[in-house]
């Protein structure tokens, strides 16, 4: 899964243009036509385009990370061979979403070293620990849930590579989310063991699943190039809303129940009490939920979340080990491992 | 989890690891039906024809019942786009696949070949052939250039994949939650599944 809703919106979008390309590459826009990378386009939409992608293809290999530790933990075959299915999607949604940004303009190699020495971001939900399986089951059901929801909005968005990449990405989403759904009715209509393992999940990934869509809108969001261009389709607020309203009853119905909780600097919950604004507004129709804690929000995409520094040391890791083996494939050089 | 994992470093700043070159990149077509057209998958890196044709059945042949699998390397396009241009004609002819984009955002396919010394007459050929000037964009490939999996070569596994498919937790998960919840919340809870991949 990725998530990208926060993205493409730090670049300067008032470089000089052409204002008439601008004026047509906007109808364009507006006609619902797909541009394609040898079209013309802003500076700024390819810049913004290049974070689009690079950002959910830097995420997807992190994301896999926590996942790929539970591999060899699975508690069944068919557990583990859907896990290893999901994780290898993963990271080849990695490897499609670079090819994408490499067509607009930067190379795979200097992506992967932007990513590792920290120039570049990935999403901040992949910075939370996964310490039990129901970890895993709260990945796959909310945070896939959270990403389909994104998803399928980019996939009706205005660049064409990116458009076909999500949808074909969208596919693959589609079998995580269920599975994850699985484990979750599974553990939640189990023994009282896997039920608690279940909601001390839940706890830990209900605040960062509410925090996916990225932080709240600016009040002119939809003035802004990023939405007038279809890079961005929905507003964070309304994904969350519409995140919140599907799975707050989902959550209820099985049995789990939505706390507002503190963490220590482990991600760990250290206490917690029930959200007491959480209830259907019969009169607009949605979820009225607390808000997720901000600072928190902006304190971990700073790098002082949890697992910030682990993930990026393993990336760092698994790419030195790597060097060896891309020398050999480039250079031809035959040279030995390192030791691990 | 593995000690490597566990008891990893945590080093930051700068890398010592030297950059490197990205691979040469191949587009990527599938056929999903013996006898049907190959359709646009995607592209990928490799270093070479056989890492991509390998690369390709994993991670392209895998998503879909798939029965043939096309690698071709992006420099042996030739595009009705300025970024593909023709490489040098020869004396002699040879075949050319052609590969259409019918509108902006659709898929290329492949629609048959053309016979063709080079890139750009081909590339005519395949414009009077096969698109005139209503496609968006038509790409033509060599044959030879084509790196594909033959016959009978096993891409899409024959043992049962439903635990990487959507429909293969579906009719469960239903099962499930209609313990759980009212019919009617259920439907709302679905609207936001991806229904067609059921």
């Amino acid at each position: 899964m990725s998530g990208s809703s926060n993205v493409g919106m730090h670049v300067n979008h008032d470089t000089d243009e052409d204002p008439a390309k601008l004026a047509e590459f906007q109808a364009k826009i507006d006609a619902g036509t797909l541009i394609e990378p040898d079209d013309w386009m802003p500076k700024a939409y390819r810049m913004g385009m290049l974070k689009m992608a690079e950002h959910p293809a830097n995420s997807e290999i992190i994301g896999a990370l926590p996942e790929g530790e539970w591999i060899t933990r699975a508690p069944s075959l068919r557990r583990k061979l859907a896990l290893t299915a999901k994780v290898q999607d993963e990271v080849g949604h990695g490897q499609m979403l670079y090819r994408v940004s490499q067509d607009l303009g930067k190379s795979r190699d200097q992506m992967l070293r932007d990513l590792i020495t920290g120039h570049t971001k990935y999403h901040n939900v992949f910075n939370y620990p996964a310490p039990t399986w129901g970890d895993i089951a709260m990945i796959q059901w909310l945070i896939d849930g959270a990403a389909i929801m994104n998803q399928k909005t980019l996939a009706d968005g205005a660049y064409g590579p990116y458009v076909r990449t999500m949808r074909r990405i969208n596919m693959e989403e589609a079998f995580h989310f269920k599975s994850g759904e699985d484990m979750v009715l599974t553990l939640m209509t189990g023994t009282p063991v896997q039920r608690t393992l279940c909601q001390d999940a839940f706890d830990r990934w209900w605040s960062p699943s509410v925090m996916f869509h990225g932080p709240p809108d600016k009040p002119n969001v939809e003035q802004l190039p990023p939405m007038r261009w279809r890079m961005k389709i929905e507003t964070n607020n309304s994904l969350r809303q519409r995140f919140v309203n599907r799975f707050a009853p989902a959550a209820l119905d099985l049995g789990l129940k939505i706390h507002v909780v503190e963490k220590d600097a482990d991600g760990m919950v250290t206490s917690k009490r029930p959200d007491e604004k959480l209830r259907l507004n019969t009169d607009t129709g949605n979820w009225e939920f607390t808000e997720p804690d901000w600072e928190e929000f902006y304190r971990v995409i700073r790098g002082n979340g949890p697992c910030n520094k682990k993930r990026l040391a393993l990336r760092r890791f698994s790419y030195t080990q790597g060097c060896w083996v891309r020398n050999a494939i480039l250079q031809g050089t035959t040279v030995l491992p390192p030791a691990a | 989890m593995s000690k490597l994992r566990q008891d990893v470093a945590l080093t930051e700043g700068d890398l010592e690891t030297p950059a490197v070159a990205d691979l040469p990149s191949y587009v990527i077509f599938t056929q999903l039906t013996k006898n049907g057209p190959h359709i646009y998958a995607g592209w990928l890196d490799a270093v070479d024809d056989d890492m991509a044709i390998h690369f390709a059945c994993e991670h392209y042949g895998q998503d879909q019942k798939c029965v043939g699998v096309w690698a071709m390397p992006r420099d042996a396009i030739t595009g009705t786009e300025a970024r593909y241009a023709p490489g040098p004609e020869k004396g002699s002819t040879r075949p050319f696949e052609v590969f259409v984009q019918a509108r902006a955002g659709d898929l290329y396919k492949s629609v048959g070949s053309v016979e063709a010394a080079g890139g750009e007459t081909a590339l005519d050929a395949a414009q009077q052939q096969h698109g005139g000037d209503q496609a968006k964009s038509i790409w033509v490939v060599p044959r030879d250039r084509i790196t594909s999996t033959r016959e009978g070569d096993m891409i899409w596994r024959y043992t049962s994949q439903d635990y990487r498919m959507a429909r293969g937790y579906s009719a469960a998960v239903r099962e499930k939650w209609q313990t759980i919840r009212a019919e009617r919340d259920l439907r709302e809870y679905e609207k936001d599944d991806l229904s067609e991949m059921f």
